[in-house]
């Protein structure tokens, strides 16, 4: 029925509203069953208000959320009159993403589309990254873990856009958001809330919807939203200056971005992965170098800058990237002195069932949890419905991560720096010194630098004589 | 689009999906490709479930649309974010065609 409804809407939309600017909501997905509300009402209540402003100029579709039931309500609330789509499957998102191209085709040149996303995103995938649909709470903040729609197909949407020269704004206030980017063209807008390796734990997305009025241009509110976010990200933009700032600095801020805390119980993962995966003196040597580079940069920006209170910041900046450096160091000489064995070094795990079975390298018997899979596997044995071959093989797995279990507590014993290496990184996990606090001291005091960047390459463009699109701009509410 | 005989390099993820593990390309995409695992290609790809890896495996038999399965799987090591290469770390990439049985 949701189905058919979205069709008539599909075809509603070719015939009747082809003269008018589009405003397509999408995301809420991710969050827990059973929860009245979701961690994206903020934008829902702002980008409502928008709606409400200029209704007469935006025709409107919404596909958000999914069994929240204060989100739904305030959807309807915030949003009458607009076409909705209460849940965000993966079946709703295609055929909303056929209606988007169905309304491109119906527009006159110069007309304007704005897609506003806002979910959990997960790290690069494909092209840009995939964001959660209703239904499946996140299980993990790098990958989703639960069902994902990918970003991709919006690939399709900027091709058509800029063929038929609508000019056409992506919002992604998503994690991981700064993948989006990849879709941009001269046509495209595309605004990211984060970094594409950086969760985007800010009031980004409330706040840009909350700025959104008639008569202001897509860069400036970008700026206004940067200047006023609380929390942790990289906001991007897909100007030419922004490309240039972005791709001047962010590399190389990357890492003291990286910190550990936890979601609802869900790990915020990065600093201890990036420690383990650096922790030998090659590597250590390569990322120094990359420090003097940062360095260097913000050393050019500061003599460039003659703002007194610019300069402050950006000594601030230098010295939180000093601290943080240096306890990274630490940790990292810590788990050079190791003298861990080779992380590649191969164990074999074998069982009755697969007397062949399987080498696992040290990497991989450290990194899972063997524990989880053999809960999973005896979930399986529990259900009185499954066929008998399939609770056998449920057996014979889970007996398999038992002795893959094992093999793993033996390297404990055989290597006791494994043992040290694991108390380092419980340590960290705990330390204060690498957790979001630092990570978001260092994205906002670097909103300076990225300032300075951005302004030092719109000179170079005044300057010179190719006339370079800038859609942000030119896209005025 | 299923893919023909051969052996790829592959970009995805393994994942539990009902009762049946499967290595996942182009997740939550138009373009999405699904391959169920057998038992020794799931105890294979544990460590590597729900994390971002990149397998080079051997297809022998015809696609059923967007589903298939693997004949083996030589490698599989995790995707380290690249900025100098982040665009091509996608898809399915035929390293040599084979025939179908």
């Amino acid at each position: 029925m949701k189905k058919l409804c979205l069709l008539l809407l599909i075809f509603s939309s070719q015939t009747i509203f082809s003269q008018e600017n589009h405003l397509i909501f999408l995301g809420g997905g991710g969050e827990p069953e059973g929860a009245q509300t979701t961690q994206f009402d903020g934008s829902v209540e702002a980008l409502g208000t928008f709606f409400q402003d200029n209704k007469k100029n935006y025709k409107t579709l919404v596909n958000f959320n999914g069994g929240h039931i204060k989100t739904e309500a305030m959807i309807a609330n915030n949003f009458k009159d607009a076409e909705i789509v209460n849940d965000f499957t993966r079946s709703n998102y295609k055929l909303v993403v056929s209606d988007t191209l169905a309304r491109i085709e119906s527009m006159p040149a110069g007309a304007k589309m704005i897609v506003f996303i806002n979910s959990h995103g997960t790290e690069k995938v494909g092209k840009t990254h995939s964001i959660s649909t209703s239904g499946s709470a996140v299980r993990s903040m790098n990958s989703a873990g639960g069902e994902v729609v990918s970003l991709d197909n919006l690939a399709e949407v900027t091709k058509l856009a800029k063929e038929k020269n609508i000019k056409l704004a992506i919002i992604d206030g998503s994690c991981h958001a700064g993948n989006t980017l990849n879709v941009a063209n001269s046509n495209t807008c595309v605004i990211a809330a984060s970094g594409p390796d950086h969760y985007a734990y800010s009031n980004f997305a409330d706040t840009f919807s909350q700025k959104m009025k008639a008569g202001k241009n897509l860069e400036e509110i970008f700026f206004e939203t940067r200047a006023a976010t609380k929390g942790m990200g990289f906001p991007m933009i897909s100007t030419p200056e922004g490309m240039y700032a972005q791709d001047e600095i962010y590399p190389l801020l990357t890492p003291y971005m990286f910190f550990h805390d936890e979601y609802r119980g869900i790990p915020m993962d990065k600093i201890d992965i990036y420690l383990k995966n650096n922790a030998t003196r090659s590597l250590v040597c390569e990322k120094n170098k990359e420090f003097e580079k940062l360095e260097n940069i913000l050393m050019l920006i500061k003599d460039v800058d003659k703002i007194n209170q610019s300069n402050k910041n950006l000594k601030r900046l230098m010295t939180k990237l000093r601290e943080y450096k240096k306890t990274q160091d630490q940790y990292l000489d810590r788990l050079i002195e190791l003298n861990l064995p080779d992380l590649d070094t191969r164990e074999p795990v074998v069982t009755v069932d697969y007397p062949s079975g399987n080498s696992y390298s040290h990497r991989e018997l450290l990194s899972t949890d063997y524990n989880y899979h053999i809960i999973e596997k005896q979930k399986i044995l529990e259900n009185k419905f499954l066929l008998k071959s399939e609770l056998i093989k449920a057996e014979k797995l889970k007996n398999f991560f038992i002795e893959a279990q094992n093999v793993k507590e033996s390297l404990f014993l055989k290597y006791p720096q494994y043992v040290q290496m694991e108390r380092i990184v419980d340590e960290l996990r705990k330390d204060e010194k690498v957790n979001i606090a630092i990570a978001t001291d260092i994205s906002n005091e670097a909103q300076d630098a990225y300032l300075k960047l951005y302004s030092i390459k719109k000179e170079q463009l005044k300057k010179s004589s190719d006339i370079t699109p800038n859609p942000c701009k030119d896209f005025i509410l | 689009m299923a893919l023909d005989c051969g052996e790829y390099d592959m970009y995805g993820s393994a994942d539990i999906v009902g009762k049946s593990a499967v290595f996942i390309v182009n997740q939550g995409s138009l373009s999405e490709l699904k391959f169920r695992l057998n038992d020794l290609q799931e105890i294979k790809l544990t460590p590597y479930m729900k994390r971002s890896s990149k397998i080079r495996a051997v297809i022998n038999r015809k696609m059923n649309g967007y589903l298939g399965e693997f004949s083996e799987i030589k490698s599989v090591e995790y995707v380290v974010p690249d900025k100098a290469k982040t665009t091509k770390r996608h898809g399915a990439t035929l390293i040599t065609s084979g025939d179908c049985l």
